[in-house]
């Protein structure tokens, strides 16, 4: 057997595993998905907005918040303004103006990370949750979140992140399916307690442990990866809750997408690196969350580059072939040459290709992406599993790059 | 509930897709190979029949047309297999049963050759044929380019002129003893080379269009 088909085999054994363990943590836990704990008691929050030149949105965020469905008597909001240069700090001094338990640190600009540990330091809540300003909360998502810090051991608890703009451009509807998808792979790693995010648009913290492990580290561009590892490394657990939904705008220009996915990359880079000597050590983090998340990040990089390679190789040959044809007068393709016979690795990519179009089906189902699903959104999906994955591979490159030159720009 | 026994679950059953993908593979490779074994046979058993129908033309003075003609359709009918062959070997990634099939029906158009050679001693040149040798294994990128425009126009030419060319490709490098004493006889040291109607040597893309001239076709 040539050494292609063998590294092409060893792939779709490891996508046939990698499909197989969702599939199957999927049916074990199908009626758990959406369930959450209801809190015992009422704990005090602290809600830290960090916002940084988000004149369009800072005002609808706060508007949420301060309506969000939990005692008002348990619940602070501080927004962080991080030298915003815009009128971000106007429409919160107005907003303060309505809700007068509003509360404001104005800083210089220092990161959102600095923010947020600033924050942490003003905070009088028990648990604190880091609202983008970007992001708009649903009315009851805080209050399902708070149950899961019942279990002594909880460190923080995240939620399920939705596309505020999913209608303004095929990007966006794009990152629309993505999320929800991820959301619901997230929830499956929940299971295995190793949810490995607390997404920005919505988590909840122990505010005691943030403090035992040194808040958020300033130093990483992904902030709330670095954070959840953390926690998770000092043995503590992680949540999500499917049914605590937050909306967030995602970008709608190619430039800002590129930009955050890079970003998003080198933070990947960063934890990977940070957290290496905790590799196959401290129980589940060591054990499968960083194995994990770095064979995934390794496999993504070997897929890229063995896909190029392959890519290169024959279009070279075709290349080759059709110029040495042209140059000689003769035919560049014949019908007889066309080859329909398909081989085995057809064979796997057909089926996992069929199966993730059922699956990610069902998934959209059960989340009510829509009522009923659309012929288009099924068109969506396929566009999603071959062009647009298979396109995202190419973010490692730059990430890989900015990462090596060390580059920690927002 | 635990969850660690579902990364055992997870490779029982992603082990068993895998081999069920392997077995079916497998089985379809094989079904090819039979199909095109069995295609063979039938091939080998014709070219028997051509060498014997052949001699017996010959001692009985009968017509030189015969021969060709039936030279030429079985040429034609090994070519096109020649083309399944090479689709087969392409698609089958587990198994290596089309190797020594390959060389096999190397042997055969060989064999093939010869006979025409033979013939064409007794009928005064009658049959244009048109030997493409090619490297099978791994050849560099740029062979692959030669081999590839060589293969086009041949391809062209068979379209062209129909039964009045007998196409004969054959792999140069299966370790034929015979094919090597015939290239020994007509010096073609050289792979790939188009060899025309025992004289002419075409092995640069640029004197492809030669060929058309090498040919002895009369304008019906």
């Amino acid at each position: 057997m040539e050494t292609v088909v063998i590294i092409n085999l060893a792939v779709m054994f490891i996508a046939l595993y990698m499909f197989s363990f969702f599939i199957i943590l999927n049916i074990r836990n199908r009626k758990d998905i959406f369930s959450y704990p209801i809190a015992t008691k009422e704990y005090f929050v602290t809600v830290l907005i960090p916002a940084h030149n988000e004149e369009d949105n800072i005002s609808d965020t706060i508007e949420h918040v301060m309506n969000l469905d939990y005692p008002k008597n348990k619940l602070e909001v501080i927004v962080l303004n991080d030298g915003s240069t815009d009128k971000t700090k106007e429409i919160i001094l107005k907003c303060m103006k309505k809700y007068p338990n509003l509360k404001l640190l104005d800083k210089n600009n220092s990161g959102k990370a600095d923010s947020l540990n600033q924050g942490i330091k003003m905070a009088k809540g028990e648990l604190i949750a880091v609202v983008d300003s970007d992001s708009f909360p649903s009315q009851d998502s805080l209050k399902k979140l708070t149950g899961y810090f019942d279990e002594e051991v909880m460190g923080a608890v995240t939620s399920f992140v939705t596309v505020r703009n999913p209608n303004t451009n095929y990007l966006t509807k794009i990152q629309d399916i993505e999320y929800l998808l991820l959301a619901w792979t997230r929830k499956l790693f929940d299971f295995m307690n190793s949810v490995f995010v607390t997404n920005g648009p919505l988590s909840l913290y122990r505010k005691e442990y943030l403090i035992k492990i040194g808040g958020f580290d300033t130093k990483t561009v992904t902030e709330d990866i670095d954070v959840t590892w953390n926690l998770l490394s000092y043995g503590y657990k992680t949540a999500m809750c499917l049914d605590a939904r937050v909306s967030t705008v995602v970008p709608d220009k190619l430039k800002k997408y590129y930009h955050q996915r890079v970003r998003w990359g080198v933070g990947g880079l960063q934890a990977i690196s940070k957290y290496k000597k905790t590799f196959l050590k401290k129980g589940i983090f060591g054990m499968f969350v960083y194995p994990f998340v770095s064979f995934s990040i390794f496999m993504s990089f070997f897929v890229l580059f063995f896909s190029l390679y392959l890519t290169i190789k024959s279009f070279s040959e075709n290349l080759v072939v059709t110029g040495f044809s042209v140059y000689s007068g003769a035919s560049i393709i014949h019908y007889e040459n066309i080859n329909f016979y398909p081989s085995v690795l057809l064979f796997y990519l057909a089926i996992l290709f069929i199966s993730t179009i059922i699956y990610y089906n069902y998934i959209l189902k059960k989340i009510k992406y829509h009522e009923k699903l659309k012929i288009r959104t099924f068109f969506n999906l396929i566009f999603y599993i071959l062009i647009y994955l298979s396109a995202y591979l190419l973010i490692w490159l730059p990430s890989l790059y900015r990462y090596i030159k060390k580059d920690n720009r927002w | 509930m635990n969850q660690k026994s579902v990364f055992l679950q997870a490779l029982i059953v992603a082990a068993a897709i895998f081999i069920i993908g392997i077995l079916i593979g497998v089985y379809f490779e094989n079904l090819r190979v039979a199909s095109m074994q069995d295609t063979f046979y039938e091939s080998e058993t014709k070219i028997n029949d051509f060498e014997l129908s052949s001699k017996i033309i010959f001692q009985s003075n009968l017509s030189c047309d015969l021969i060709q003609q039936r030279s030429i359709s079985f040429a034609d009918q090994i070519y096109s297999e020649a083309l399944i062959l090479e689709k087969y070997d392409n698609s089958n990634q587990l198994t290596q049963r089309f190797m020594p099939l390959h060389k096999r029906y190397d042997l055969l158009r060989t064999i093939l050759w010869k006979d025409i050679i033979d013939n064409k001693k007794v009928c005064k040149n009658r049959i244009n044929t048109v030997v493409y040798l090619y490297q099978y294994s791994n050849p560099p990128l740029e062979i692959q380019g030669v081999q590839g425009a060589m293969s086009n126009y041949l391809g062209d030419l068979k379209n062209k002129y129909g039964d009045n060319i007998t196409l004969i490709p054959i792999a140069a490098d299966t370790g034929l003893d015979s094919l090597d004493s015939i290239r020994q006889i007509y010096n073609l040291t050289k792979v790939p080379v188009i060899f025309v109607n025992e004289k002419y040597k075409v092995e640069d893309i640029n004197d492809l269009k030669q060929i058309d001239k090498y040919l002895s076709i009369k304008n019906s």
